[in-house]
């Protein structure tokens, strides 16, 4: 049965190519594996493809693409029917257009957002290996993410890019933010992984970027990151706290282009089977920062 | 250190801001409510119009928050700019309402 693994990779528009290299690579403390034209191409340590995030430059910030990686060849053609059946134009992108890619379809969501599906990336291994591994490399730089964990966007039809996603690219929702009487959905958080979300959407304007989010392990992993932050004196929009959505416990900052990235932690497990948790918009506030219970107008308002 | 009049949220503060400071972080350092966001000329929430005055605009920023036309036109990032005089500004949301 055809299936979308995870969230593959996302490519940031970046205003600044070497201000950005270094901060990914120093302070979120990514592998850069490999350059082609104004693009770079990096992987945390223990992602096994060739990369989950490209650095592209750019006069504008914000999400060039976001791609998932499916789980088969074959699943290409499959989703690429039901795409077209469900009234969006799919194209394809040709077997290494990027750096150690394989064939992709693309094509735009509801949102307005440019998404791929792929199965085809050349395998370089986690920092550790798979023969004997230790539980985490020597020599590491900055916050040292495991992974790229999730991406939430903004757009103005979230009805339909949720049903996209359930109807057509087999996700759940784990978690929805929605107005009285259910009248308008202003929160949808999608999964595929066993995570709370894969990706996320709120409502706002359409092909937009909130945030990008890298996944570590713990509150105190969350904690060293603010601390590095701080050594690096990156802006923060939100400092340590703790999500009443997903459950998880995150920090908000900026990268050089003014692109929101998130370190995030924990969080329930999430299985296709589970119910849809409901939020009422009134209830926005601590569905986001359990602690301080309302939103900030940076958060709200700063998209890329 | 320069006078800096700024107009934002219907309101109107006056604050002295140095020459390497940007007009945004004085005014956050004095819980002035100028609207912020990334703070690195990604984002354009602390878009001013600069009424008066001689800045400089660091040229490194998103096209989406300042245009080259808006550039043009006398709008800044607060952000991402210093006061080279006294500088009369106001946000951009402020200066909208303005006109209509």
């Amino acid at each position: 049965m055809a299936r979308v693994l995870r969230l593959g990779r996302a490519e940031l528009r970046v205003l600044d190519l070497d201000k950005s290299v270094d901060y990914y690579t120093n302070v979120i403390g990514l592998q850069e594996t490999g350059r082609i034209g104004e693009s770079v191409f990096l992987k945390a340590w223990d992602e096994y493809d060739h990369h989950s995030l490209i650095l592209t430059k750019s006069n504008s910030a914000g999400l060039a693409h976001l791609a998932f990686k499916v789980q088969s060849i074959d699943d290409l053609a499959y989703y690429e029917k039901k795409i077209e059946e469900f009234g969006c134009t799919t194209t394809r992108v040709s077997d290494r257009t990027r750096l150690a890619e394989g064939e992709a379809v693309r094509f735009i969501l509801p949102t307005g957002h440019a998404c791929e599906l792929y199965h085809e990336i050349e395998l370089l291994g986690t920092a550790v290996g798979t023969k004997n591994p230790n539980p985490w490399p020597l020599g590491t730089k900055g916050i040292a993410p495991h992974r790229l964990d999730h991406l939430l966007l903004t757009g103005d039809d979230l009805k339909t890019v949720t049903r996209f996603f359930v109807e057509v690219l087999g996700f759940g929702q784990s978690e929805k933010v929605v107005t009285e009487g259910e009248e308008e959905l202003v929160g949808s958080f999608l999964f595929t992984t066993n995570t709370a979300h894969d990706i996320a959407f709120v409502k706002g304007p359409d092909a937009k970027l909130h945030h990008a989010a890298f996944g570590v392990d713990s509150l105190h992993d969350v904690f060293k990151a603010a601390d590095l932050l701080s050594m690096y004196e990156v802006p923060f929009d939100v400092t340590p706290t703790r999500h009443g959505i997903s459950r998880g416990q995150t920090i908000y900052f900026f990268d050089p282009s003014g692109n929101r990235n998130e370190a995030f932690a924990g969080g329930y497990m999430a299985f296709a089977d589970m119910p849809t948790i409901t939020w009422d918009a009134s209830k926005i506030g601590t569905g986001i920062f359990y602690h301080r219970r309302e939103l900030s107008e940076s958060f709200q308002k700063a998209l890329t | 250190m320069y006078k800096v009049t700024l107009k934002a949220r219907g309101q109107e503060f006056e604050y002295s801001c140095a020459p390497n400071v940007t007009p945004l972080r004085a005014a956050r350092d004095l819980f002035i409510p100028i609207p912020t966001g990334c703070q690195r000329g990604g984002c354009g929430m602390c878009k001013v119009k600069v009424l008066n005055g001689e800045y400089d605009q660091d040229l490194v920023r998103s096209h989406e928050a300042l245009s080259d036309e808006e550039l043009e036109n006398g709008y800044a990032l607060a952000c991402c700019m210093t006061a080279k005089s006294d500088l009369e500004i106001i946000t951009a949301e402020d200066y909208e309402k303005l006109q209509k």
